[in-house]
């Protein structure tokens, strides 16, 4: 995101105007990575796309100022953070709403199950950890456990900011794909398919 | 102490490994804490560290820029819209009522069911000319220096000569078709729906092969050249002989290539890697590197090639991509795509009704509608 390359005055005058094809490319070169991010961040596709959408309009209610906005990528950043942040307060409550309507669910499960299934987790997130490479084991162990930050791992580790941010991109990818593995989420769905066409 | 246990769930929420309980605990603390500027410091560093994996599908990704689109619309522009739409839905309830009182028995009738699908391929000749193949055919052609045998769902490819010029063929199967070939040198490849396969006619010191969609590949050894497989984005499989299977649609999510025999190399412009049996390469779209999955589910990646569907932990957007191409239809989606999980297995030789009568099971809303939609109701 942070990458500068290829933002031309043209490109900036165009989106000025408010022409389409400026905002088609401003679309197509920032929407994938902002959705993506939102999505995650908010865990509801809708909320994503409010997100998304919000932003987009931001950059077209302020199209004017864009040409004499100095980095681009860092000012659709700041858009992207404060927004991200509004849809996960709203999913906060959203999630309220919900558990006031459905009290039965809100219940969640009893504690010593809670605990269970918390252990399993660790266990897992354990082995997957144990599997990744040296350094990318040592950086994702700093920041999610010790909670450094990325600029204070780099100066402990005596590597670049930059080669921190890649190897938490690394581990997050391997772990994810760890956890995607070995957690056993579809099994009822599983259960009620087979009966049918065995 | 507050915002260090804030900034601490976050970040798990971010890797996905929040228990309920601390998600509920998350909620709670986003509801009521005033987040500040550590909020805005921690989520630029996770900014840093997302790489895209949702990314949306073009149609998807062109529907979100229209209605961005719409909205920046001058409201004169909108109100003529507004009308528009307007005398259409006048025009349509005429319509209604007169077919409501012409014709009784003019009941909507039920969309006819869609066969699943069948051997069928378009070939493409070095010349250009094209030829419509399915499991009936039987028939010989000359191409170059190869004879080309078609045996059913079979293209067969056998070298007559040698040092003539390389012709490549194009054999392209459309939604709703899959084929297979063995190449001149021995090659059988299966081909998915909606895949192509670019191969020389006659082989000469290097066997080099392109590939668009899925193909299952079982290649002839020879050690003195090498089987290459291109895919879109510059990446491509590098083998003496071996078999493995490559998935490569520009609709899915990560292209992968999975080893069941022998072993390839799996290169991009700025990685390479080679895998062991039953170990798997992620090709992400966004990404430069190449992920290595150790534990791939090889009976879900042969799948389609055994005839059947398998679900087992697909994505609600990967099995109805998977439906579309098998049953040539397009899918539409009425409300959000549904954040659902799949099991199981289904026989490819089922009916598209009979797919739709489990996904029902499954509390699933999916109709078949005309011109081959099928709607995804929220």
């Amino acid at each position: 995101m942070e990458d500068q390359t290829g933002i031309d005055t043209a490109w900036l005058t165009g989106l000025s105007r408010g022409e389409e094809s400026a905002f088609r490319r401003l679309f197509s070169q920032y929407h994938p990575f902002i959705y993506s991010f939102a999505l995650r961040m908010t865990g509801s596709d809708a909320l994503a796309k409010d997100v998304v959408q919000e932003i987009f309009i931001k950059l077209w209610l302020h199209r004017g100022e864009l040409p004499g906005v100095q980095n681009l990528g860092g000012y659709i950043n700041r858009l992207t953070r404060n927004h991200v942040l509004n849809g996960m307060k709203r999913m906060a409550h959203e999630s309220s709403l919900l558990q006031d309507l459905q009290p039965q669910l809100s219940a969640g499960p009893a504690p010593t199950e809670a605990r269970a299934e918390h252990r399993d987790l660790e266990m897992l997130l354990d082995e997957a950890l144990r599997r990744l490479p040296g350094q990318q084991q040592r950086v994702y162990r700093m920041s999610r456990m010790e909670g450094l930050k990325h600029e204070e791992i780099a100066t402990a580790l005596g590597i670049s900011r930059e080669t921190v941010k890649k190897h938490m991109m690394a581990a997050l990818q391997a772990i994810r794909l760890y956890l995607r593995q070995h957690s056993d989420m579809p099994v009822a769905a599983l259960l009620c398919l087979l009966p049918l066409f065995s | 102490m507050q915002s260090a246990r804030l900034a601490y769930l976050v970040r798990r929420y971010h890797d996905k490994i929040c228990t309920p309980a601390e998600e509920a605990e998350l909620m709670a603390l986003l509801r009521s804490e005033a987040t500040g500027e550590e909020m805005d410091a921690l989520l630029e560093e996770l900014m840093e560290e997302h790489s895209p994996e949702a990314a949306m599908d073009a149609a998807e990704q062109e529907a979100a820029f229209s209605r961005f689109w719409s909205k920046t619309r001058p409201p004169k522009l909108r109100r003529l819209l507004g009308w528009s739409a307007a005398a259409a839905v006048l025009a349509l309830a005429v319509i209604a009522s007169y077919q409501l009182f012409r014709a009784p028995e003019a009941v909507k009738p039920p969309v006819a069911d869609i066969a699943p699908g069948t051997h069928k391929a378009l070939l493409t000749l070095s010349d250009g000319s094209t030829i419509a193949l399915d499991s009936a055919g039987n028939q010989l052609l000359q191409q170059g220096a190869a004879t080309i045998q078609q045996k059913g769902g079979l293209l067969e490819y056998t070298a007559t000569a040698e040092n003539s010029a390389i012709q490549y063929n194009t054999l392209r199967t459309p939604r709703g078709g899959q084929f297979s070939i063995r190449l001149p040198d021995g090659t059988r490849v299966w081909l998915n729906a909606a895949s192509s396969l670019r191969y020389p006619a006659s082989f000469a010191d290097t066997r080099e092969v392109e590939i668009t969609g899925e193909a299952y590949f079982e290649v002839a050894r020879n050690e003195q050249a090498p089987f290459i497989v291109k895919m879109p984005g510059e990446a491509a499989v590098e083998v003496l002989g071996t078999h493995f299977n490559i998935s490569a649609y520009e609709d899915g999510g990560d292209m992968a290539a999975t080893l069941t025999e022998g072993s390839v190399r799996v290169k991009r412009p700025q990685a390479s890697v080679v895998l062991k049996v039953n170990e798997q390469a992620l090709i992400g779209k966004n990404e430069t590197f190449i992920t290595v999955n150790k534990t791939a589910d090889i009976a879900q990646v042969l799948a389609w090639k055994n005839g059947v569907f398998n679900f087992d932990n697909q994505s609600f957007a990967e099995v109805m991509r998977q439906l579309s191409r098998w049953y040539d239809v397009d899918v539409v989606y009425k409300g959000a795509v549904p954040v659902k999980k799949f099991g199981g297995e289904l026989q490819r030789s089922l009916s598209l009704s009979q797919v739709l009568e489990v996904m029902k099971e499954m509390k699933i809303d999916v109709r078949l509608e005309e011109n081959r939609k099928l709607v995804v109701m929220p």
